[in-house]
């Protein structure tokens, strides 16, 4: 996480130049306000992805689970996707990125 | 915004009909050649390291070489490729009033505009914002701005120690024509791996009724090194080796990013097979712990023999017990 230089922008916990690139849930439900529930469900499934070196009991969640809510929740508000969809466009689309970065490693010199 | 067309055959001094190998070999040795490491102007090499590096990116994909190839030599017909609608810039579409908004980072991402235009990889997504104009205007109270999406190319030795890059982003409002640009800094971690992304807040698309503006995400991009692949936080080095080096053993001084190191080659190495090197990747996330790198046996062959040589290999033939196809195939 970064914070810009200039320009206002909201004064969530977790915030700042010298804030810590995880978040903890709490700061996690603030900055995607999805509420707790919610994001655990997300994680138990597989959906959204902690800290892997953070014990489960106090999971930690860096920018890529934050972008991940927001886009699960974009899909489930805006297109009324349910919990399956969910987890499949979740598979699809996390094996499209394993499959992009792959084609680029064999592609490299 | 009108960008420069860039040459990339002649950035990596080919001819347009070089095939990939050709294309490769020149990559790696103009690579080494600039690399910041071992220039002189370490500023300067930099910026040449990434130029060489856009230009094997677009000229190493055939899709990309494709697309870039109908622009035309000089890029005659650029202007008009097509997925250029929009100016292939970042565009996030706020949810109030239909209206659009254009963004346009300055050429600090290390990729050039050229390249920010027609080749980056980000799509432009946004999420957190209602897709259909008529609906967020039925909405009412304060909407978030949507967030952006941008591709940010780092060498394989700002993410091994991290670094901080200046930003700037332009936003146009299509619909009035204002400008506006932001200037940031951001923070690459040290382990930024291809494809994670870095949230910078509040750069996203400007929020409605009193909402507060969305995000940046950047994903990261490794530029292409002379020497490494990358696979998460591993490295991968191919090393060329004679056959008797693989057969008999060897031990040989291959490049890591904390410079060279002797590797022992066992006897009896086989073609692509792959050496590890223990905790000599790039890092994994902030706990100190380090991927791998893996030494990937590749064995040439001469080519050319001398008079001597030839009776050796003669020799081995008549002697050797190997049999590298089963009897069925020897059949």
């Amino acid at each position: 996480m970064n914070a810009p230089d200039s320009g206002e922008s909201p004064a969530i916990p977790g915030d700042g130049e010298d804030a810590s690139e995880f978040y903890p849930l709490e700061v996690v439900v603030q900055i995607t306000r999805t509420p707790d529930h919610v994001i655990a469900l997300y994680c138990e499934h597989g959906l959204v992805q902690t800290v892997r070196e953070h014990p489960p009991e106090r999971p930690l969640f860096d920018d890529e689970a934050i972008h991940q809510v927001r886009r699960l929740e974009f899909l489930r508000s805006e297109y009324g996707v349910n919990f399956a969809g969910l987890r499949f466009l979740a598979e699809l689309l996390r094996d499209v990125e394993q499959l992009r970065a792959e084609v680029r490693f064999l592609q490299r010199p | 915004m009108a960008v420069d067309f860039k040459d990339y055959y002649q950035t990596l001094g080919v001819p347009r009909t070089a095939l990939e190998a050709d294309i490769r070999k020149a990559f790696r040795k103009l690579a080494r050649e600039h690399h910041p490491d071992v220039a002189k102007d370490k500023k300067a090499g930099e910026a040449k390291f990434k130029e060489i590096g856009e230009a094997y990116d677009v000229l190493s994909d055939p899709e990309k070489r494709k697309r870039y190839d109908e622009m035309g030599p000089g890029g005659e017909s650029f202007g008009g490729f097509p997925g250029a609608a929009g100016g292939g810039r970042r565009r996030a579409q706020p949810g109030g009033g239909g209206a659009e908004q254009d963004y346009h980072f300055g050429g600090t991402t290390g990729f050039s505009d050229f390249f920010e235009q027609f080749f980056s990889g980000g799509a432009s997504r946004s999420y957190g914002f209602p897709p259909d104009p008529e609906q967020a205007q039925r909405r009412a109270g304060p909407r978030r701005g949507g967030d952006i999406e941008g591709d940010i190319l780092v060498t394989l030795e700002e993410a091994m120690h991290g670094t901080m890059r200046q930003l700037s982003l332009q936003t146009v409002d299509s619909r009035t024509g204002a400008e506006d640009v932001h200037t940031f800094t951001v923070r690459i971690p040290a382990g930024a791996s291809e494809g994670r992304r870095i949230r910078v807040p509040g750069q996203g698309a400007a929020g409605h009724g009193g909402g507060e503006a969305g995000d940046l995400f950047l994903r990261v991009r490794i530029a292409p090194h002379p020497d490494f692949r990358v696979r998460g936080s591993d490295l991968y080095h191919d090393l060329d080796l004679a056959p008797w080096e693989a057969v008999l053993g060897a031990q040989i001084v291959v490049p890591s990013l904390d410079g060279a190191i002797k590797v022992r080659i066992p006897e009896g190495t086989e073609n692509a097979q792959q050496l590890r090197v223990r905790g000599r990747g790039l890092p994994v996330g902030r706990t100190g712990e380090r991927g791998d790198l893996f030494v990937v046996a590749n064995l040439l062959l001469p080519t050319e023999l001398n008079a001597e040589e030839r009776a050796l290999w003669e020799k081995l033939r008549e002697t050797s017990k190997f049999q590298p196809r089963t009897e069925s195939a020897r059949a």
